[in-house]
């Protein structure tokens, strides 16, 4: 009962942003048309497809680009440079990820999520695209601009010259006050031109541009009046907008997620809902891994209550883990450097794979997620210390499992080394960190980290070059 | 006199009429017919042997056509009757069909079996009518189907409602109800639905696109802090998150990071220590 009637203000509270988005997209972008090298393809009628594209994703979360495009029925291309432009002005965020294009088998979708960020030479694997709207940085974008654009029309208004300019009446060269040193005469107070020796003239109007210039003083009329006539649809047509504005900062904002974060969430309200049981595992897995995207439509709303609660435990989770408490400090002291970076490591890696694959991991982390609901109603925040210091100790001794690994992996890769002959030791470091990834992958013993250590040797040797290359392409 | 020649005019009609419709007689009759004919222009005055062949042809024509009509196969017919039912737009009966288009439903049951189940018509026990993939007959009607398709809707689909489809979604288009955009390969009406009275010059709109963002979202927080807003996003504590759960919140530095030096890269040059403090950078990074 609880969640139903926070789910409903929640969906309230979203409609504010919705809005503005739209406004503003409808204000500032209706005649965007992204740039292409291909002119003549362009004189097909694209105006407007800014406003479409982001009226369709005000009505998602993560979707991905492809479907997007299927769905608004627009060339993917044209669709990824529109969102490639919000992301650069930090409208959408976007999130890039390797996986199988059919999602067939629970292995091969862990092992891709696993190897994320790394090159791997496998054809099945592609890289998808995710994108989001973040209305938190839409917000603050917004202000930026409309507080930097106001400045500039009041300094062109008030025609302030920060920087001094000179230019010469012979040459017509221009200078400006940071060229001060080279100017300077020993004949007398004046400054000279570099070229011809002249003295120079100082200039006015520094911001308008050269055109205007040019033609004189009506032509600076025009354009001063023009900025008049912006300065004031800035304060008046856009009243609406600015009030707007206002009405949506009183307002909690709808927390961001994390792609993985909102994807384990979906898959896990879908469960919730009676399609699978919660209790088996396998089953659990199973449609976690075969069939996540069904699901994403149905749980918009569920996803942001979970966003809310969410970010609030991890806020303190967060605080937490970055003052490192004295008995974590001994701890380390005892370890070398090296080994204090591996055991970094190893936790994001763990973390991951039992996101992915790990059937008991994969239950407690449900166990933990429950725990931390009720602690928001029943606890307070130290308590939630308290229990991330538990977390920590359950992480420690996973890493001191993952040492005994550790140095298996080490004397192999001493033994790799002396073959090779001629590596450096920094990329000895590197190759450690390969390994235990894959380590952590296989998950089964010793039998499969071997076989894992030798297959990379394999792929090092034969695909050194397309590596490379492959890199290149994705960049 | 005047009796007999109406009667050989009959003869000869009746004679041709047959010899177009049945193809199993047509010997028999024509060796009687090249008999009848001789005696025949001596009766007859030139003027009018010139009148009766041009009747003969014309019919003959036309019996023609409605024989290879009746004779095509059970596509071809439903089709022109569907094309009769889009022309005319109005409810047609099997008689007013065959006076139309010369399909006769009565005599062949399988054009009209199928023509009762086919999608594009719809029959109502008496009359058939065209039924077009959307049920739009003006404007209106028009602009609120529009706008229940809220990702748009291939203009294709809409052509056959109406005639006047087309100026009709111009117009919508041109007042700002719809947006009209073409892909690659179609036209897909879009719906506005959340109109804006703001009405801004194009050139104010170019400044506030043009204008630069940092690249780092703290620097943004941090100006809004001097103008003395307070910001939104926290960028900080999203990125703390981040961390515990293992993801990478910055792609641009995974991509320099590529791009500089990979893991498999061979290092050279030992000797020349500066070479690697981006390398020290990154692996700090990580």
């Amino acid at each position: 009962m609880d969640k139903s009637i926070t789910v409903v203000r929640k969906t309230v509270v979203l409609e504010p942003f919705v809005k503005l988005v739209r406004l503003l997209v409808r204000i500032f972008y209706d005649n965007y048309t992204p740039e292409s090298d291909n002119q003549q393809k362009s004189v097909k009628n694209v105006k407007g497809s800014a406003v479409i594209v982001l009226d369709a994703l005000t009505r998602r979360q993560w979707v991905r680009e492809e479907d997007l495009a299927k769905e608004v029925k627009r060339n993917a291309k044209e669709l990824r440079k529109l969102i490639r432009h919000f992301e650069e002005q930090k409208f959408v965020m976007r999130y890039h990820r390797k996986e199988t294009a059919k999602r067939a088998k629970m292995y091969s979708y862990a092992v891709g999520g696993t190897t994320d960020g790394r090159a791997e030479d496998n054809v099945k694997f592609h890289t998808h695209s995710y994108c989001c709207l973040d209305y938190a940085q839409i917000y603050d974008i917004v202000r930026y601009k409309l507080h930097r654009l106001k400045k500039k029309f009041k300094d062109e208004l008030e025609d302030r010259n920060t920087v001094q300019e000179y230019g010469c009446p012979n040459c017509k060269r221009k200078y400006n006050a940071l060229d001060a040193l080279r100017l300077i005469s020993m004949e007398d107070d004046s400054f000279h031109c570099e070229n011809c020796n002249g003295e120079l003239v100082m200039e006015c109007n520094k911001l308008i541009s050269e055109e205007v210039v040019d033609r004189g003083d009506n032509a600076r009329r025009r354009q001063r009046e023009k900025v008049k006539v912006w300065l004031q649809d800035l304060e008046g047509e856009l009243k609406p907008l600015m009030e707007l504005i206002n009405r949506v900062k009183d307002l909690p904002f709808p927390a961001f997620e994390p792609f993985p974060a909102w994807e384990a969430r979906a898959a896990k309200a879908a469960r919730e809902n009676g399609d699978f049981n919660p209790d088996d595992p396998s089953r659990s897995l199973g449609g976690y891994g075969s069939t996540p995207m069904p699901f994403l439509g149905e749980t918009k709303v569920e996803v942001n209550l979970g966003e809310g609660n969410e970010d609030v435990t991890s806020t303190g989770g967060d605080s937490s883990l970055k003052m490192l408490p004295p008995w974590m400090i001994k701890q380390g002291m005892k370890l070398t450097e090296e080994q204090r970076g591996e055991m970094r490591q190893e936790a994001n890696v763990d973390g991951e794979a039992a996101k992915l694959s790990d059937d008991k991991k994969s239950v407690m982390e449900n166990g933990d997620d429950n725990k931390d609901l009720k602690d928001e109603y029943l606890k307070a925040y130290y308590a939630a210390i308290m229990e991330q210091q538990k977390l920590a100790a359950k992480l420690n001794e996973q890493e001191s499992a993952g040492e005994s690994t550790t140095t298996d992996i080490e004397s192999a890769t001493t033994y790799s080394d002396r073959q090779v002959g001629m590596k450096s030791k920094r990329e000895e470091e590197e190759e450690d960190v390969e390994w235990e990834e894959g380590a952590s992958v296989a998950a089964n013993g010793n039998y499969k980290v071997d076989l894992n250590v030798e297959a990379e040797e394999a792929e090092e040797k034969e695909d050194g070059d397309e590596d490379d290359d492959i890199d290149w392409e994705e960049g | 006199m005047a009796l007999k020649e109406q009667l050989d005019k009959f003869n000869k009609q009746q004679v041709k009429c047959q010899s177009t419709l049945s193809s199993i007689a047509s010997s028999r009759e024509r060796t009687s017919s090249s008999r009848q004919n001789v005696p025949l222009p001596a009766a007859i005055t030139q003027k009018k042997p010139d009148a009766a062949p041009v009747k003969f042809s014309s019919d003959t024509e036309r019996l023609q056509n409605i024989n290879n009509i009746r004779k095509a196969p059970v596509g071809a017919q439903i089709k022109r009757v569907i094309d009769l039912l889009y022309e005319r737009r109005l409810a047609l009966t099997p008689e007013q069909i065959n006076e139309w288009c010369h399909v006769d439903m009565h005599a062949n049951k399988a054009v009209f079996d199928s023509l009762r189940k086919n999608p594009k018509a719809h029959y109502d026990g008496r009359r058939f009518s065209y039924k077009a993939t959307h049920d739009v007959n003006d404007k209106n009607q028009l602009l609120s189907l529009v706008r229940k398709y809220l990702d748009g809707i291939a203009v294709v689909d809409l052509k056959d409602a109406y005639p006047n489809v087309m100026e009709d979604l111009k117009a919508l288009s041109a007042s700002g109800d719809i947006y009209l955009l073409s892909n690659s390969q179609e036209d897909i009406a879009y719906p506005n639905d959340f109109k804006c009275e703001i009405k801004v010059d194009d050139e104010f709109k170019a400044l506030f696109r043009d204008i630069n963002i940092p690249n780092d979202m703290l620097d943004v927080e941090k100006e809004l802090l001097k103008i003395g807003l307070k910001p939104a996003t926290n960028t900080a504590e999203r990125r703390a998150a981040a961390q515990t759960h293992g993801i990478s919140n910055k792609p641009k530095d995974k991509k320099k990071k590529k791009q500089e030096i990979s893991k498999r890269t061979k290092l050279t040059n030992a000797h020349l220590p500066e070479l690697f403090q981006n390398l020290n950078g990154s692996s700090s990074r990580n």
